[in-house]
């Protein structure tokens, strides 16, 4: 178990380990950051563009506009109640007395703008992209203090077991005494250990799971209009 | 965090749509470069929007989302 004294961590390095341990510790510890990270963006979309009804959930929708302009085609003049002549001076005007029809007057070919209304799953426009650890620089001396075999055993083509001798290495973590902080080098009693394990990791946006990609493909989609058959 | 290239198909056309969020909240409409239809936010939906963004925007900054 490692020292851990006034907050601070003290690895054991006298302790030595399959060296395959040693490597793929860090990679796990990757992958199970990325893993946390997965599930808190699904958390989110869970949350925040979806409303659960029941055991479902059913996306959160919002409504937005379309604007076009529309061609509006010539209409020609409808006829309706013929004129009536001016009457001559001094002279009455008939008017008639059942209800007459008024002429529609031609109309020319006009663009008039028009506006659609349609729903879209506020999941499509949300700006949100996979946060995930794309590149892992790992940087550690180490140092070789033991080498075994131990058997391995292999099956070929013809079921014959082939034994052999798989090579596993031991070592631990090399450090350097003298590779502390200015205050320790001045007071040598209180030296403290520290490793040259560097960790560097760059974190970078990553395209959404091929999964997420699909649904809002398929919401996408699902806002073009269709043909009543 | 962000995807800043965000695209929807036009429901006229089908061509992508190259939209920003946050200026569909500020009321900006994109146009289809094909057919010249323009896409925007319904005034209706304006503050649903605006509130999942803010805790986006919360999320990515680390402070407390607000309910």
């Amino acid at each position: 178990m490692p020292n851990i004294e006034n907050g601070s961590f003290k690895p054991d390095f006298s302790k030595e380990l399959d060296i395959e341990s040693l490597i793929s510790a860090p990679l796990v510890a990757v992958s199970k950051a990325n893993v946390v990270m997965a599930q808190g963006q699904t958390r989110f979309f869970l949350e925040y563009c979806f409303n659960k009804v029941g055991d479902n959930y059913e996306p959160i929708m919002i409504r937005m506009a379309l604007k076009k302009a529309v061609i509006v085609p010539p209409q020609p003049e409808q006829p309706g109640q013929p004129p009536v002549n001016a009457s001559a001076p001094g002279v009455l005007p008939i008017v008639l007395a059942s209800e007459g029809k008024a002429a529609v007057p031609a109309k020319p070919e006009a663009i008039v703008g028009q506006t659609t209304y349609f729903e879209l799953p506020l999941l499509t426009i949300i700006p949100f992209n996979s946060l995930a650890v794309d590149k892992m620089n790992i940087d550690f001396d180490l140092e070789i203090t033991a080498t075994k075999s131990k058997p391995s055993t292999l099956n070929n083509e013809s079921n014959n077991n082939i034994t052999d001798e798989k090579p596993q290495l031991y070592g631990k973590i090399s450090y350097d005494p003298n590779n502390g902080n200015a205050n320790e080098s001045k007071s040598p009693s209180k030296k403290q250990l520290s490793s040259k394990l560097k960790v560097n990791i760059n974190a970078a946006t990553l395209p959404l799971p091929q999964g997420i990609l699909t649904i809002i493909d398929l919401y996408s989609k699902s806002i073009n209009p269709t043909t009543n058959t | 965090m962000r995807n800043l290239d965000q695209k929807i198909p036009c429901p006229v056309c089908n061509t992508s749509i190259l939209f920003d969020v946050n200026q569909l909240i500020m009321g900006v409409q994109f146009v289809c470069t094909n057919c010249h239809a323009s896409i925007g936010l319904a005034s209706e939906s304006k503050p649903m929007v605006e509130q999942t963004m803010q805790k986006i925007e919360d999320l990515r900054t680390g402070s407390k989302i607000k309910n």
